[in-house]
């Protein structure tokens, strides 16, 4: 799976010694997954902290690391670890949960209404940055970990520790949940 | 993005344009931060352990060269465990300064082991040297031996002119040099020189000549300690 992709190529002459290679996957990914850090901590203090530890990971388990499966798969499950580690220190868990869970359903099923792109017309980052902040921890990982890392959804499942099936609901329901949010904020 | 797309639950791309519209990343700080834990961690690990096991093996040498070189002088100088050996020390030292203190002639130890020993055998042992031998006395530690050349000296002048006289000398048994005691000139001369009892009865027959009758008569009378029934064997008269 992993022979083919760049990342992983880079990875493994980062393990054999090569400081380059490390630098060129740093710079591939280090914006996405600062988002993704930074949105699933929801703490900018507490995002730098948890973004130096995963990167600290990667440097010393890179001898560890094989290319079965995609560098992003391996980096994204690291990172999902470190904001898992970081709510467990904090003892803090985002407990909010669907108001309507039959609603978001709804909601979700209603992707093939409309084209996506035009639902998101005019919309802006921080009004989606926003709305991810209400989401459920386990559904905004998910998005996250779909969208950020270009994880697939049994990627997802592995990187969670979920079966492919609960992975999937879970990016259905943070899709129909962030539609209404940021449609109940457009303006009238 | 290895999945079908019709896997795919909904797309990614207006979504993660909308998140990249934020332009949020890490400082500056953190991402030099990171590169240089990366290029740090590169250091092989092999060579992790070469600074504290030299220190290690640099310490533990300094401990044994230390401890070799000194380690014996941090023992107490008298243990328990030693009692014997430094009495036996100490007992040479005291040996040492009585040595050293002036005594009366005859009792000096060396002087008393000289007298007691026979003539021959004072002589064998100053010529073997073992007696006066430094190492010998203290290597030993239990012998009242001590001193070298002085000392042999000093014996020497302490042993009385009458034990000498009374010492049985067999002409054949030459004096020792360094032991023999001062005597006149010419009756030194006399006396050294025979080897047989008619070689001497003639010297006492030449002092008796030239006059010397004092020594003449101390030797005759020597002589016939010595050999007292040679001259009338010998059908000789007494010089």
């Amino acid at each position: 799976m992993g022979e083919g992709d760049a990342d992983a190529q880079l990875m493994l002459r980062y393990a054999a010694g090569d400081a380059r290679a490390f630098d060129a996957l740093y710079a591939t990914h280090r914006s996405a997954l600062w988002r993704f850090i930074r949105r699933s901590v929801q703490d900018a203090a507490a995002t730098d902290d948890v973004f130096q530890e995963c990167w600290s990971r990667v440097i010393t388990h890179r001898e560890s690391y094989r290319p079965e499966a995609r560098f992003a798969t391996w980096l994204y499950r690291i990172a999902h670890n470190c904001c898992m580690d970081h709510w467990r220190r904090s003892g803090r868990r985002n407990k909010r949960e669907a108001a309507d869970d039959e609603a978001i359903e709804a909601a979700a099923d209603e992707r093939s209404a409309g084209p996506l792109d035009a639902a998101l017309e005019g919309e802006s980052g921080e009004q989606l940055a926003a709305a991810l902040a209400q989401l459920p921890q386990e559904q905004r990982d998910a998005f996250l970990l779909y969208v950020e890392g270009g994880l697939s959804v049994s990627e997802i499942g592995e990187a969670t520790g979920v079966n492919p099936e609960t992975a999937k609901s879970r990016l259905r329901y943070a899709v129909a949940r962030l539609k209404q949010a940021l449609a109940e904020a457009a303006p009238e | 993005m290895n999945e079908k797309d019709s896997e795919a639950p909904f797309p990614r791309e207006p979504w993660k344009r909308l998140l990249e519209s934020s332009d949020e990343g890490p400082p500056e700080t953190t991402d030099a931060r990171i590169r240089a834990a990366a290029r740090r961690d590169l250091v092989p690990r092999g060579r992790r352990w070469w600074l504290p096991a030299s220190l290690a093996a640099s310490l533990v040498l300094a401990v044994l060269v230390v401890h070799s070189e000194f380690g014996t002088n941090r023992r107490p100088l008298v243990d328990e465990s030693d009692r014997g050996e430094s009495a036996a020390i100490h007992g040479t030292i005291v040996d040492r300064e009585k040595a050293q203190e002036p005594k009366a002639p005859g009792q000096s130890p060396t002087a008393k082991v000289k007298t007691d020993l026979p003539r021959a055998a004072v002589t064998e042992d100053d010529e073997f040297g073992a007696e006066d031998s430094e190492f010998a006395a203290d290597a030993g530690g239990m012998t009242s031996h001590v001193g070298g050349p002085e000392r042999e000296a000093r014996a020497a002048s302490e042993v009385p002119e009458d034990v000498l006289a009374n010492t049985p000398v067999h002409p054949d048994v030459p004096y020792a040099e360094s032991t023999a005691p001062a005597a006149p000139p010419a009756a030194a001369a006399a006396v050294a020189q025979p080897r047989t009892p008619e070689a001497w009865y003639t010297a006492i027959e030449a002092l008796r000549k030239a006059g010397r009758n004092a020594e003449a008569d101390a030797e005759l009378a020597r002589f016939e300690a010595a050999y007292p029934d040679w001259i009338k064997q010998h059908g000789r008269r007494r010089p």
